[in-house]
């Protein structure tokens, strides 16, 4: 139970960095965007090429970060993979999702979205390789934090979790203290009346998908750190993501993070009452759930 | 004649070019005074006031402000030209705190009132300052608007049915308040359903129905003018 409850933190807290951007987005720009979650594999692997290329510059980062199977290259290049997917995202945007938004094709760029996916999910497989790929082989091992009830916990996962909560963090402190914060919050609420009210959308919807992007790349590595990454994380991780953005709520910053937390807790505790085959089934139940039961998500709101 | 402080020439808008809300619509707003548009549901009154706010694109005819040419201004520059727009519903940020309302609207020009300087003018927003804007009422919500309206320092403020939803109480006083702006300088363009109201307090009223202009002149006369009345109470269209 315990020890499901840490795992269900883990993917819970990667969960949610994932859904801040994919929720500002569909409810910015109202379309689902299905690529979101290959942001996260664009960032993984960004970070695969830059470790290598980091340890290759400077052998002296190769010095792990003890107990940690990560190195001070990985470490760096983390940092870096979020530029490189922040990028990314609004070259995206600006190639493929604006010039269909100028023609007022929303359904256009659901199916877009599709596209951009595959064509990502391809050139990653091509460029990599389809097998699986980690940043150590190193194999590190559990601790037993307890016995009874039994609670073994990676070292990498703690790191995980304390990151992401540490980012969490930081965007909290954003949106609750600066007026860019207030900004990104009002955009995503009413983005009308935020340009009423002198917010420039179009800087914001470049900022969304830079914010997006950058939490995107941090969940993407955060999951290659604890299990291992492949041109099919994206596909594997959409529907999760997408069950997180619902139950928080479209446009819901805040909702997202808990809608994260409650999927990766829902789908961690699955596993307890479930064979390991149906998990993949609980982010759907989720969904119809909350759409069931509260259409809007556990903070949003009904719009037109 | 003096030159208005807004002025809409011939104004052709609508949310698509192929259909026209408004045909052809002209509107002069005096500085320092109220100015009341009225007209019937669908007359085209809150579609004139986003057109002139960059809300709703415009095919046709010029909207000057000051004298400059303001057609088809990006809705985020309207504070550096000295305009605030409230729109009828939806006009805070619920998920915001007062204070972030407020300091939000504050950081849009250079020179703006600060969220400070807001909740003292605003005493009841000062006491609300760290309450999200969905637990205020409905006339708590419109003071915050106008609050935020009035952060940029705009020379001209356009209000869409700034009294829709609220008791006849907390409407007489946010209209009021807009009122009392005037004696600052400050040029209100209101839209308005509650025609005697309006009319007691504006200085000059245009009417509308279907897309283009009816009637205008002096609120006082208007009020008075039976065929107006007429119009009110028993639904009667204009010249069509």
């Amino acid at each position: 139970m315990l020890q499901s409850f840490v795992d269900g933190l883990l993917v819970g807290s990667i969960l949610s960095l994932g859904a801040i951007g994919l929720t500002m987005v569909m409810h910015m720009l109202r379309f689902a965007n299905f690529s979101h979650a290959e942001l996260l594999s664009i960032g993984a692997y960004a970070a695969l090429v830059f470790d290598g290329l980091f340890a290759a510059l400077a052998p002296v980062l190769t010095v792990k970060l003890a107990p940690l199977s990560v190195t001070a290259a990985l470490a760096l290049a983390f940092l870096v993979s979020m530029g490189v997917t922040a990028v990314s995202a609004v070259a995206i945007d600006r190639l493929v999702f604006r010039r269909i938004r100028a023609r007022g094709e929303e359904l256009s760029m659901v199916f877009a979205s599709f596209g951009v996916a595959l064509i990502v999910r391809s050139v990653i497989g091509l460029t990599f390789g389809l097998h699986p790929q980690l940043y150590s082989r190193e194999i590190v091992f559990a601790i037993v934090v307890s016995r009874d009830p039994l609670l073994l916990i990676k070292p990498d996962q703690v790191a995980v979790l304390v990151a992401a909560v540490a980012i969490m963090g930081v965007l909290h402190l954003v949106l609750s203290r600066t007026t860019f914060g207030f900004a990104l919050r009002a955009v995503a609420e009413n983005p009308q009346l935020a340009q009423v009210n002198g917010v420039n959308l179009r800087r914001m919807i470049a900022s969304v998908w830079l914010i997006g992007g950058a939490l995107a790349a941090a969940a993407g590595v955060f999951y290659a750190i604890n299990n291992q990454m492949s041109p099919v994380m994206g596909r594997d991780l959409v529907l999760p993501i997408f069950a997180a953005t619902i139950v928080g709520g479209i446009g819901s910053i805040y909702g997202a993070l808990l809608g994260g937390f409650v999927v990766g807790l829902a789908s961690s505790f699955a596993l307890m009452l479930l064979p390991s085959g149906y998990s993949p089934a609980v982010p759907f139940l989720i969904i119809i759930a909350v759409l069931v039961l509260r259409p809007h998500g556990l903070f949003g709101e009904a719009r037109a | 004649m003096a030159e208005p402080a807004l002025e809409a020439v011939e104004v052709t808008a609508g949310y698509v070019p192929e259909l026209p809300i408004l045909r052809g619509v002209s509107l002069r707003a005096e500085a320092g005074k109220v100015t009341v548009i009225i007209g019937p549901n669908g007359a085209g009154k809150s579609t004139l006031i986003k057109a002139i706010a960059g809300l709703i694109p415009v095919s046709g005819g010029r909207v000057r402000h000051g004298g400059r040419d303001i057609t088809g201004l990006a809705p985020d520059r309207l504070a550096g030209e000295g305009i605030a727009y409230l729109p009828q519903t939806d006009n805070v940020f619920r998920s915001l705190t007062v204070a972030q309302n407020l300091a939000l609207a504050a950081r849009r020009a250079p020179g703006a009132t600060s969220a400070e300087a807001l909740c003292a003018r605003f005493p009841m927003l000062g006491e609300k300052r760290n309450e999200r804007a969905a637990a205020l009422s409905g006339g708590q919500r419109q003071l915050l608007a106008l609050a935020m309206a009035l952060a940029g320092g705009p020379r001209t403020i356009l209000m869409d049915e700034p009294s829709a939803g609220l008791s006849p109480r907390a409407a007489q006083e946010v209209l009021e308040l807009a009122r009392s702006l005037t004696a600052q300088g400050v040029t209100i363009l209101l839209v308005e359903q509650n025609v005697k109201q309006a009319l007691r307090l504006a200085d000059h009223c245009f009417i509308l129905a279907e897309g283009k202009n009816q009637i205008d002149g002096p609120a006082e006369a208007l009020l008075a003018d039976p065929i107006v009345g007429e119009i009110y109470l028993g639904g009667r269209r204009l010249r069509a």
